[in-house]
């Protein structure tokens, strides 16, 4: 399955949201990370809205962790993820990819606190 | 920069690829794709087999020889992609998480084995092959899913990410003299449905790091993994034809399928059938263990593999170059010196060199701090199963940098008879668990006369068995895996093995256990009462000793196995650890918590080197000496015995320590002990007395309070007194 990546802007341009729709797996998973990397040149607040990802491999945690890092490397950059499912969710803190990230229940409870 | 070898040379079919790199075996991820690399000596071809994750037919079948395209000029070439006796290709553009892979081989020219008959090559076209270096294996992803019987495939090679990011965790390399090991079971730590965790972390490596905290209170610091390389838990399982469940499994785990890669089912992530995730999994619970100061050890089991004898299963080994793999007699039957039916040819230089590989992968891949090698003594036999002076091998083991700092302990004895306690062979590295040291102990316990000399030698580390090696040769334990819980051990006298369906026949019958009046469960309190005592003098008499103590999970609980004492096959509530126990209790766990402390608190208890007898510092004491009801006059010959540790015998960079008294009164009666004068300005002090009720059973260290009486101390019928003397 495919992955399609909606970037817009929010709390009057302070957080970029990225919404991903699909799979993030060891074929989408380079895309992804690009695109996250491309728009963290222009920004420096992005909220992955993983709501409609159904399904994230090792690949795609991988593509996670680098943005955080390279976010961590550009000073006061941030990569703030919102609306895992439990499956997901489980499947980052058991594997120990979660505790990299700040994790929000909600787009709207990550714009607040980010925004 | 690009690559040169990040292009193709040939084209097979739609697949691209060019000559692939021997080094290292198996599939590795290089630039642009997968290298993969196959030894066998005595196949004539091999194929590449590649796999859509859990498809029963391969969607591509590549050749390692034949008639290939070349990329340059799309002529037809001929091309063997094979050095020496090794078969290796590196295939492009193809996603490692989508796959599966195994291989086919055979030799026409030499005769193949019938199934159930003897013979040295078993190669079969018929079979995928797992890859021997897989460091993923799917199959059985997920604990006790039952599997499609029918899927030609059932071990499945993956390929998984080696990119952890560590966050700069070491191994703690704890001193070999500090350790107090736990000898765990990763399902059966968090199985049970008192354990708190969610369902979805039940039994696996996360559930194990939910529970870290009780581990880091215990005040163990090292925690030995039963089994955790993949293994089939459906090996040898029996089913209940009337309920349809199942009654045995494979449930320790003791039969390797694949030596590189962990246990699927012990992962929470398992069911994903992401391999990636797994080893990720277990890597954030090492990570995590090791945060908080606890080493991890593994249970390793390279005297044998899952394929079994003649009439087992082809997994890989045997397909692959069985008499290499294997130890064969001259008629091509296996030697079966493990007891399950085949044995690794541990000393044939390729095993050799694959058992070294998966440590060395495990030491640097997975901060492994040390392993525990199952039957080690097969590790010392040839390839005829002759015990050999110096193993191959085991010097290897002993010698190689990668395992510089590792642990490494042999379980001295095999199921062919050869029993090396005291004699493995050491290079200065190896230790041993020490199996006289714990029938010396129940012995001692149960009031056997005569056992004060031997009981000696447990407390100075096995100075008899282990003369320049010193105490850290000695592992030290009352309990194990094998046999009784330490509550059983004195709750029967006999095993009670009905549950395994073998007739009682199966585990092993020298127990050295006493029951305290009668057996099994009982609702008298005086017997309840010797019970709890019995256990606290075992442990006490563990902690005190020189060497390294290691205590078997939910003995500090009280967790009992109803007298059964090979629950090897049991995945209920016989093996998953009772955490209500750990309220019902709690005044044991208490004491286990403290007595841990106490060996931690006493550098004295930790000695590298084995102590003299002698007052070689003129201190005006020796290191040690020996007691009895008289103070200087130990005898011998009874059930009581008493010693007194010289703290300023310390090793080097200790501050010097207390004098530790231990009184051990193994006798039905209650005994005065005349306690050794201490020089002026030192007074004793109670430190654990198991004759009383908590919670004066134990003080913590600190905490003890001053003796009364500063010349002698009573010790109750079957109990050990333990003073600490110093000036304050």
């Amino acid at each position: 399955m495919d992955l399609e990546i909606t970037v817009s802007l929010a709390c009057e341009g302070k957080v970029t949201v990225v919404q991903a729709c699909g799979f993030i797996d060891g074929k989408t998973a380079p895309d992804f990370q690009n695109k996250i990397i491309e728009v963290m040149q222009e920004v420096n607040t992005i909220l992955i809205d993983m709501a409609q990802v159904g399904f994230m491999s090792s690949a795609g945690l991988r593509a996670m962790l680098v943005t955080h890092q390279q976010a961590q490397q550009a000073a006061a950059k941030v990569v703030a993820l919102a609306g895992l499912s439990e499956n997901i969710r489980d499947n980052m803190e058991a594997t120990g990819f979660l505790p990299f990230f700040q994790v929000f229940d909600t787009v709207d409870t990550g714009l607040k606190e980010l925004g | 920069m690009d690559r040169i070898d990040a292009h193709p040379t040939h084209l097979f079919q739609e697949y691209k690829l060019r000559p692939g790199k021997p080094y290292p075996f198996g599939a590795t991820l290089v630039p642009g794709g997968i290298n993969f690399s196959v030894f066998s000596r005595n196949a004539g071809y091999c194929s590449l087999l590649l796999y859509r994750k859990g498809e029963r037919e391969p969607y591509a079948v590549i050749p390692f020889r034949g008639l290939f395209m070349k990329v340059c000029g799309n002529e037809p070439d001929w091309v063997d992609f094979r050095i020496g006796n090794v078969f290796t290709m590196t295939i492009l553009d193809i996603d490692h998480e989508e796959i599966e892979y195994g291989f086919r081989m055979d030799n026409p020219a030499l005769q193949h084995s019938e199934y159930g008959k003897p013979g040295f090559f078993r190669f079969d076209p018929g079979k995928t092959l797992m890859d021997p270096y897989a460091k993923g294996i799917g199959g059985r992803d997920e604990w006790g899913r039952e599997p499609d019987w029918t899927d030609p495939y059932w071990h499945r090679s993956r390929i998984i990410f080696d990119d952890f990011d560590w966050e700069g965790d070491r191994p703690p390399e704890i001193p070999m003299e500090d350790l107090v090991i736990y000898e765990a079971h990763v399902r059966g730590f968090t199985r049970h449905a008192s354990s708190g965790v969610k369902d979805f972390w039940a039994g696996t490596f996360t559930g194990m790091r939910e529970k870290i905290p009780y581990l880091k209170e215990l005040g163990i610091n090292c925690i030995e993994l039963m089994p955790i390389y993949e293994f089939d838990e459906f090996e040898h399982s029996k089913r209940d034809e009337a309920t349809g469940k199942y009654v045995k499994m494979n449930y320790w785990g003791y039969s390797t399928v694949g030596f590189f890669a962990p246990k699927a089912g012990f992962a929470a992530t398992g069911s994903t059938g992401d391999s990636s995730m797994v080893a990720d999994e277990l890597k954030t619970l090492i990570k995590e263990l090791h945060r908080n100061g606890i080493e991890v050890m593994l249970d390793v089991v390279f005297n044998h593999t899952a394929e079994g004898n003649e009439f087992g299963p082809t997994i890989s080994y045997r397909g692959i170059d069985n008499p290499t793999y294997y130890m064969l007699t001259s008629e091509g039957y296996y030697y079966n010196f493990s007891g399950t039916g085949n044995t690794l040819n541990c000393n044939n230089p390729i095993v050799r060199t694959m058992v070294l590989d998966a440590l060395r992968f495990w030491a640097s891949e997975y901060h492994i701090d040390g392993f525990r090698f199952d039957l080690g003594s097969i590790l010392s036999r040839d390839a005829f199963g002759a015990p050999m002076a110096n193993p191959p091998l085991l010097e290897t083991l002993a010698f190689d940098p990668v395992l510089g700092k590792c642990k490494l302990i042999a379980e001295a004895w095999d199921a062919g008879g050869l029993y090396q306690v005291g004699s493995f062979p050491a290079y200065g590295r190896w230790a041993e668990w020490n199996g006289k040291c714990r029938d010396t102990i129940r012995r001692f316990l149960k009031g056997d006369s005569g056992m004060a000399g031997a009981m000696s030698q447990v407390i100075q580390g096995s100075p008899n068995l282990y003369a320049g090696r010193g105490p850290t040769a000695s592992i030290n334990f009352v309990t194990c895996h094998d046999g009784f819980t330490l509550y059983d051990m004195v709750a029967y006298n006999g095993k009670h093995n009905e549950a395994n369906l073998e007739n009682n026949q199966d585990g092993a019958n020298d127990n050295n256990s006493w029951n305290c009046g009668w057996e099994g469960e009982s609702t008298d309190p005086t017997v309840n009462a010797l019970r709890r005592r019995q256990i606290r003098n075992a442990m006490t008499m563990l902690m005190v000793s020189q060497g390294v103590p290691m205590i078997l999970q939910g003995d500090e609980v009280g967790s009992t196995k109803y007298g059964n004492n090979n629950t090897y096959c049991h995945d209920n509530e016989l093996n998953w650890f009772d955490w209500s126990l750990t309220e019902k209790n709690s005044e044991l766990l208490r004491f286990f918590r403290l007595i841990i402390a106490f060996r931690h608190a006493h550098p004295i208890l930790r000695h590298r080197h084995h102590l003299r007898n002698r007052d070689w510092k003129n201190t005006g004491y020796a290191d040690i000496t020996w007691h009895g009801t008289e103070a200087w006059h130990a005898d011998w010959n009874g059930n009581v015995l008493a010693f007194l540790l010289n703290g300023q015998y310390v090793e080097e960079g200790h501050d010097p320590d207390d004098f530790i008294y231990v009184a051990m009164n193994m006798h039905w009666d209650a005994l005065p002990f005349e306690v050794p004068m201490l020089p002026p300005e030192y007074r004793w002090r109670m430190a654990v007395n198991t004759g009383m009720d908590a919670p004066e059973d134990i003080f913590a260290p600190g905490e003890e309070p001053l003796l009364e009486d500063q010349q002698q101390v009573l010790a109750g019928g079957r109990s050990v007194c333990i003073l600490v003397g110093r000036k304050n």
